[in-house]
């Protein structure tokens, strides 16, 4: 254990980096620029265009979009984009932050009741992808060890390595199983000024609760025009509403 | 056959009153190509089975300022049924130069949703001529204002005060002039006549224009006399009053009806007041009183009209047009604007109230922008609502916008300065009102009330003052991407089923390990070779070449040599005697040049001992292999 240490002191050193600075492109200036004039609307479409262009791994152009829309009074595109950003980079203060402002502006939380910020902020230090590939590569790192303590006459070292990759790989591999089930639900985001979650797939069904907009809900299952949601909200409850009254995080 | 016509019939009568019963709305602009300096006057016409207001909801338009320009409603009845025509009318002004997109408005009607298509619109920089003459060859001419009163629809307006007014005439003739007019029942037009005159035939957009509209009868009617209103081209219009009287023309005495109505242009240009009209029934010449007394019958049918009245609208000064200006026109606007609280908590929210009033179409004037609060507000969108008063002809009112606010944070703040302009219609310039600022004192919220207090002793020594917290907002934006870890683990975790080949190298290994320490010798058997052979070339003296030989033999068994002999050795590995005898005769040899002077040992011997140990290992692998 005591050999462990230090390589867990070292990955999260390595994770908690600061971002890597890059040179801003021409369009990332474009869309600062007119962020910082006010004019959001602008700034969203071109951040937008970005992301409609490929770029869809970064985390701070879904932050930057989110911040624009929210500026401009778009509270619902908002949570959309900043819940983007957040699955794609959750220790990121900044995005964090701004997620749990925009939630709270509308009367949501994004660390469940009851639970303490940092036991939450913990939790989500890595995103799902990274722990996939954590757990990966634990196992690949154990099939090496393993190999080598085959292979090789270092058997003490060969012994530790073992014990080391075998102790990560279940570390976050259970770490990565025990958050796949909340973080595999289909979140969405109420865009209308409220979807009315009816009783079934059909006008005809009488509405039990009206969630107003940028409210969450989960997709639990789909037919035609329609989703059954589950309401992420005080008032628990699920039911049908139009697809086209949410947007799919 | 019979009956297939009356399918037919059937089906056109049901078709007919299904397309009446359907809900349109469209959009016009009178323009798509435009500069940064003019104006698009956006038509929404709604037409519908109802009197309702339908006024539809706005797209997100945030590339224009937007001033309501008018509402103009006209009901009617077709095939017994109500129904309206609703103009609502925006004048759109350019923010940015580029393509923009008046998304689509929409209105429900008995819970169905109807939208207009989108249009988009082309905004240059001012001053850009060329780029307009070049793109006007190839866009398409925009649509015209469809500005016009449901067409072909009979509206229909009883007009009890004209009968009233023609009754208290028709009562002071004699029965023989009644005779009389009965008589000449064949000219009976002129009689009844119609005249319609505006103050003014130019005029400023949006600037009133009064007309008056008369209806002289000689003697009653049947029955009560129907009202065409006029249609309106590139204008709006708003009854101010409806009157009635007499006047001598000639020397006949005739009551009239006068309608005023204010009339307002929308569009720059030339627009028009088309006809008015007035349908109503007079007797036959063969009927007399008792035929229409017992008959029921309604007489004849005859209608009289105005004619139509040429407008020129004005385009409003661009030169000295200010920035507060929303698109009021008209004369004695008056602003005022008030808090609800002045003296409020963090978090409690505030109303402010701007109200507008003078007179002039109210409609026109547009959204004022939010108050400038910066960020130690948050504010809600503004909410507006107009009244209409009338004053002799002149059409005014008020305009009254709230917006709530909420202070997020405690101190003393100022509303900056509202200012508001207005086209003097009778000036014929551009008027500005400037309000003094509205001052607001934040105190802290109930709870943070008690801690404040808590520490008020601390006055105003800086040592003890504390850092306090003005507001809250969003962290600003950041540039980056994702740090080299995160991007490696990440294509780990998306390398897929590449990524199961782990479980054979793990599958080989353990196959490899089992190998290893099972009875098939094979690795060690070989290792042990190459390690004697490496231990046998590095010795430096004798001692190391014995033990190479020991350290072969012992991996060769299995198990350490100990007190074995190198007979018993020999037996284990089942040697041939030859060998046997080799392997005994160096080993002896080794023991004897163990024990020997150091003389007897020298780099020969070495080098000769360890030539005949890896011969005998050679001889040893090829025998037992």
């Amino acid at each position: 254990m005591k050999n462990l240490a230090p390589l867990i002191l070292f990955f999260s050193l390595l994770f908690a980096l600061p971002p890597k600075a890059v040179a801003q492109q021409p369009k990332t200036a474009d869309a600062q620029s007119s962020y910082d004039n006010g004019s959001y609307i602008t700034a969203a479409e071109l951040y937008e265009n970005q992301i409609a262009a490929g770029d869809t791994s970064n985390p701070y152009l879904y932050y930057n979009l989110a911040n624009s829309y929210f500026k401009a009074g778009d509270p619902d595109k908002a949570i959309i984009n900043y819940y983007r950003a957040f699955k794609l980079l959750p220790r990121d203060k900044d995005i964090r932050g701004n997620l749990a402002f925009a939630l709270a502006d509308t009367g949501q939380r994004l660390t469940p009741e009851g639970v303490p910020a940092t036991a939450f902020n913990l939790y989500h230090f890595f995103s799902l992808g990274e722990l996939k590939g954590l757990m990966w590569a634990g196992l690949w790192l154990f099939a090496f060890a393993l190999m080598f303590f085959v292979l090789s006459d270092r058997k003490v070292l060969g012994k530790k390595l073992l014990i080391i990759a075998a102790i990560l790989t279940v570390f976050f591999g259970g770490w990565h199983l025990l958050r796949l089930p909340s973080e595999s639900k289909r979140l969405a985001v109420v865009v209308a000024p409220r979807a009315e979650v009816r009783s079934g797939p059909g006008d005809s069904f009488v509405v039990s609760l009206n969630v107003p907009r940028a409210h969450l809900v989960s997709i639990i299952d789909s037919k035609g025009d329609w989703a059954q949601v589950e309401v992420n909200s005080q008032a628990q409850g699920s039911g049908w509403v139009l697809k086209n009254t949410i947007e799919e995080i | 056959m019979n009956f297939k016509k009356l399918f037919l019939s059937l089906f056109f009568v049901l078709a007919s009153l299904c397309a009446y019963a359907e809900v349109q709305i469209t959009a016009n602009v009178n323009k798509t190509l435009v500069d940064t300096s003019e104006d698009i006057t956006l038509t929404i016409t709604v037409k519908a089975p109802t009197t309702r207001d339908l006024s539809p909801i706005m797209p997100s338009l945030p590339n224009f300022n937007i001033y309501a320009s008018g509402q103009d409603i006209s009901r009617g009845m077709i095939n017994g049924k109500v129904s309206s025509v609703q103009v609502f009318t925006y004048l759109l002004t350019p923010r940015f130069a580029g393509k923009s997109t008046i998304g689509s408005f929409t209105v429900n009607v008995d819970g169905q949703t109807y939208t207009t298509e989108p249009i988009e619109v082309e905004v240059y920089r001012a001053g850009q001529g060329n780029a307009k003459t070049s793109l006007n060859k190839t866009k398409k001419p925009a649509k015209n204002a469809a500005y016009t009163a449901a067409n072909n629809s009979q509206i229909v307006q009883t007009l009890t005060n004209i009968a009233a007014a023609a009754a208290k005439n028709a009562a002071s003739q004699s029965e023989a002039k009644a005779a009389d007019a009965k008589n000449k029942i064949s000219q009976v037009a002129p009689d009844f006549f119609m005249t319609a005159k505006t103050d003014k035939t130019t005029a400023y957009l949006n600037e009133q224009i009064t007309l008056k509209i008369r209806f002289y009868q000689a003697f009653s009617t049947l029955g009560n006399p129907l009202y065409d209103r006029p249609k309106m081209e590139g204008l709006i219009s708003e009854e101010i009053k409806t009157s009635t009287g007499y006047e001598t023309i000639g020397s006949r005495q005739f009551a009239f009806t006068e309608f005023d109505i204010a009339v307002f242009g929308i569009v720059p240009g030339q627009a028009k007041i088309g006809s008015a009209a007035i349908s109503y029934n007079v007797a036959d010449s063969a009927m007399d009183a008792f035929d229409l007394f017992f008959s029921g019958r309604t007489g004849i049918t005859k209608k009289v009209e105005t004619a139509p009245i040429d407008i020129s609208i004005r385009p409003l000064p661009k030169d000295g047009k200010p920035t507060s200006f929303y698109g009021a026109v008209g004369a004695d606007y008056k602003i005022n604007a008030e808090v609800d609280n002045s003296a409020t908590q963090a978090g409690a929210p505030i109303t402010l109230t701007v109200s507008i009033s003078g007179n002039g179409n109210m409609r026109a004037i547009g959204n004022l922008p939010p108050p400038d609060l910066g960020g130690s507000f948050r504010v809600y969108e503004t909410t507006s609502s107009s009244s209409t008063k009338i004053q002799n002809t002149l059409v005014g009112g008020t305009k009254v916008y709230k917006t709530i606010i909420v202070p997020r944070a405690t101190g003393k703040y100022n509303i900056a300065p509202i200012e508001f302009s207005y086209f003097d219609t009778n000036e014929k310039i551009y008027k500005t009102i400037k309000l003094n600022d509205i001052s607001l004192e934040v105190s802290p919220a109930a709870q943070e009330t008690s801690e404040a207090s808590a520490v008020s002793f601390a006055g105003d020594n800086p040592a003890q003052a504390r850092v306090e917290k003005l507001s809250d907002d969003i962290s600003y934006i950041k540039n980056g991407q994702l740090s080299l870890p995160s991007k490696i683990l990440l294509f780990i975790a998306n390398l897929g089923k590449i990524n199961y080949l782990v479980f054979f190298f793990i599958a080989a290994a353990l196959l490899f390990y089992f190998i290893d320490k099972g009875s098939i010798d094979l690795l060690s058997s070989r290792r042990a070779l190459l390690k004697a052979k490496k231990a046998i070339i590095k010795a430096k003296e004798l001692d190391g070449v014995s033990d190479a030989l020991e350290d072969y033999l012992e991996a060769k068994l299995g198990e350490p040599i100990g007190s074995k002999t190198m007979e018993n050795v020999s037996q284990k590995l089942a040697l041939s005697a030859g060998l046997s005898a080799k392997l005994n005769g160096l080993w002896e040899e080794f023991s004897m040049l163990k024990y020997a002077p150091s003389s007897m040992v020298n780099a020969e011997t070495l080098e000769d001992s360890a030539k005949k140990t890896l011969n005998l290992i050679e001889e040893i692998e090829k025998e037992i292999r």
